[in-house]
């Protein structure tokens, strides 16, 4: 995972503190970003009709990232296919029990009317997918890219922070250490900053990577509508980059420059182990 | 005050170019390129990896796109690591070459911000470099890949004038979830049970032409994606499209749009255009697509399109819009279409809820809006101009087959000018599509989707016979 951590204090007590971990990113949502650059509409010509060309990686990249394919079978009928499960079901301007109607005539002629559209073309008859899948096995669409470009994914394991963001704050990469030894020993268990100990490194869970952006609250009215969470400090997670100095040879003084660009990312094996780069504020007592 | 306006989105490497000429003086310079730059927009940054002609004094020029006409393309001087101070980027060099005989350094144009997130931590910030410290903030988004921000919390803007998070306008949504190459915030991760996706706490905030896919986030605890705390007032939420968020989200079910906060009674909140769909509770909550009551000052709702709002259990309900409840608020409700609502309570279909269970003790305007068949009576839409018992087959969406939605109008749909006409405040005349109803002199519709076109361009035809 890769993390964005806030450089000096915001000005206002609700406002972002230094170290915060401002923002997170899997593996896989780094993966998927460049992937999408890759097959972006806009890279895909139009056919003489004015019909998406069917480009092989762009077909199976529609595939592995949506749920449903549908096809227009004749001047009133579409076909629905879960690509998941292979379901099918058809659809017309009559309602069927859920309420579900197309005017399929009315449906692609507004899109083709956008000049991103993604209507494809086979034997006369239109066919599009729709609503974007949860579970992209983006390793899977990068073994496409591979396949039909000269892009490879180990050339894009960074997310793509601007200069700007580079210079306002700190990014770096950690993972999750599989500890092969006593990891409460504690001069072991900093070694795993610097992975010096030979633990098994691996890409941290979904649900860790979003508790690093978790803020913290106070629940009010519990239980009701009206149920609501007064946010005290936007982060509940932080690196005190200050104390890891010497063990991830970091410059504070660089770091705290907003004029330089300071960027510690790097490749997985040199990770360090991110439960212990970051800390809980209120388990700390910093908060 | 000034506008100043930034791109946000992932791709940095939009295109590199070799300045030829540059007219003006810092921090402004009219540059011209020896190929155009294409794929630009305003609020790009130009970064120039500069040395001194032969070599050395090495500084990392950052310059701001603020001006593109034609082949002139107008870059505001920000900073440099150097400290070298303001420069045209005509006369910087690369370091290659000789003293004499210097290589012009070329500018690689990138996006300003990678993610919403970083944006709003860049105007939490009191000393920004990128803009006035009393500037307007446009944050303009593209549609580069979809953004994952899951936890964006506009809570200070210290000391600016407004703050905009809208999209580019080659990158807007055309009304339908879903467009390729547009701008969508799909989280990966939930956002944390009653934190939104984009949470807002400052006064003069736009969200415009975003679309929010929750689609991702069934099995989280996320329950809302726009949240207003109460400081917010002249916050106008207009044109968005929010949709698909079904599970179990935990303590109280889904509520897209929610206001938690009061406000002051003279604050204003405007939530226009926007395109509310399946949002489905699975365990025993209410849903509700606006639950807006909580506003003590005045509220305008106009133009929303509403449909499937699902709650789950015996006594929870499904609502479409509730507002009105704080004594001495005022909330006005026009123009709206409310649609499929499923609830198993009595009474627990709710198109239009004017505080709990009708309970409200602020005024309530309603006029022009369409509640449909599965809506309780006592819920229904009210008011001059307003439709009730409408069948899906009567309002005619264009396509509601889950996972293709598009809730524009068909061709005989009752909704076609059946609204009344709204003014341009706010841009409410602006569609989903963003037809301006006033500029064609349409009639309105009902809901997000001006459907029904002008008939200026086709004045009557009279013939006389003799």
């Amino acid at each position: 995972m890769e993390i964005v951590v806030k450089v000096n204090d915001g000005s206002s007590p609700s406002s972002y503190r230094d170290g915060d971990i401002v923002q997170a990113f899997s593996m896989q949502q780094i993966y998927y970003c460049h992937a999408q650059h890759k097959c972006h509409v806009r890279n895909f010509d139009f056919t003489t009709d004015g019909m998406r060309v069917a480009d092989p990686l762009l077909v199976k990249f529609l595939e592995k990232t949506n749920t449903y394919k549908f096809e227009r079978l004749n001047s009133n009928d579409v076909k629905r296919t879960n690509l998941i499960t292979g379901e099918e079901s058809i659809f017309n301007t009559t309602p069927n029990d859920n309420g579900e109607r197309i005017n399929v005539y009315q449906y692609v002629s507004r899109r083709l009317k956008n000049k991103n559209h993604l209507i494809f073309r086979s034997n006369g008859l239109e066919y599009w997918y729709g609503k974007s899948r949860s579970d992209i096995d983006v390793d899977s669409v990068w073994s496409d890219i591979e396949t039909h470009t000269d892009f490879l994914q180990s050339d894009h394991i960074h997310f793509p922070l601007s200069d700007i963001e580079k210079r306002m704050f700190l990014p770096m990469s950690c993972c999750t250490h599989g500890h092969s030894h006593d990891h409460t020993d504690l001069p072991v268990h900093n070694a795993c900053l610097d992975c010096t100990c030979g633990c098994v490194l691996s890409e941290s869970s979904n649900d860790f990577i979003s508790e690093r952006l978790s803020p913290i609250f106070i629940v009010h009215d519990e239980g009701s509508d009206e149920e609501y969470n007064e946010i005290t400090y936007k982060r509940k997670y932080q690196v005190p980059y200050w104390d890891l100095t010497s063990i991830l040879s970091l410059d504070v003084d660089d770091i705290r420059n907003t004029n330089k660009e300071v960027d510690v990312r790097t490749s997985l094996p040199l990770r360090p182990a991110a439960d212990l780069l970051s800390r809980d504020k209120v388990v700390a007592g910093v908060v | 005050m000034a506008t100043t306006t930034v791109s946000i989105g992932s791709n940095q490497s939009i295109d590199t170019e070799t300045p030829a000429s540059s007219s003006g003086g810092g921090p402004l310079y009219v540059v011209t390129f020896g190929t155009t730059p294409s794929g630009i927009s305003v609020g790009d940054i130009g970064f120039m990896d500069t040395e001194d002609a032969g070599g050395g004094n090495a500084s990392d020029y950052t310059f701001l796109v603020t001006v593109i006409s034609g082949a002139n393309i107008t870059l505001k001087y920000l900073t440099d690591t150097g400290g070298k101070g303001d420069n045209s980027p005509l006369g910087l060099y690369t370091g290659a070459g000789s003293s004499g005989s210097p290589t012009q350094a070329p500018v690689v144009f990138k996006r300003a911000f990678s993610t919403i997130t970083l944006f709003e931590g860049m105007v939490d910030d009191a000393s920004p470099t990128y803009w006035g410290t009393t500037d307007d903030v446009v944050g303009e988004c593209h549609g580069d890949s979809a953004f994952t921000d899951s936890r964006v919390y506009f809570d200070n803007k210290q000391s600016l004038a407004s703050v905009k998070l809208t999209v580019h306008e080659d990158d807007r949504h055309d009304g339908k979830a879903g467009t390729a190459g547009k701008v969508v915030i799909r989280p990966t991760a939930g956002s944390g049970h009653n934190n939104a996706i984009i949470d807002v706490n400052i006064d003069n905030f736009i969200m415009e032409w975003i679309e929010i896919d929750l689609g991702s986030l069934d099995s989280t605890n996320t329950n809302k994606a726009v949240l207003f705390r109460g400081t917010n007032d002249d916050n106008i939420i207009r044109n968005n499209i929010i949709h698909d968020k079904g599970g179990d989200p935990g303590g109280s079910g889904p509520f897209p749009i929610h206001v938690v906060g009061a406000g002051a009674s003279d604050d204003t909140l405007s939530i226009l255009n926007n395109i509310v769909y399946s949002i489905i509770e699975t365990s025993n909550d209410n849903a509700a697509a606006m639950l807006l009551d909580a506003w003590a000052g005045t509220m305008n709702v106009y133009n929303n399109t509403i449909y499937n709002v699902q709650s789950a259990g015996g006594s929870k309900i499904a609502i479409g819009i509730r507002a009105g409840r704080v004594s001495g608020s005022t909330a006005n409700v026009k123009n709206n279409i409310v649609a499929g609502l499923v609830s198993a309570a009595s009474n627990g279909e709710r198109a239009y809820e004017h505080g709990p269970a009708n309970g409200g003790s602020g005024t309530l305007n309603e006029a022009y809006n369409l509640s449909d068949d599965t809506s309780a009576t006592a819920y229904d839409a009210s008011g001059t101009g307003s439709l009730i018992n409408q069948t899906l087959s009567d309002i005619d969406f264009v396509n509601t087959v889950a996972g293709s939605e598009d809730l524009h109008l068909d061709t005989d749909s009752v909704c076609r000018e059946a609204g009344v006409d709204l003014g341009t405040t706010n841009e409410v005349n602006i569609d989903i599509d963003g037809v301006d109803r006033d500029a064609t002199g349409v009639t309105w519709d009902m809901g997000a989707d001006q459907a029904s076109v002008s008939d200026a361009g086709s004045p009557a035809f009279m013939m006389f016979l003799d």
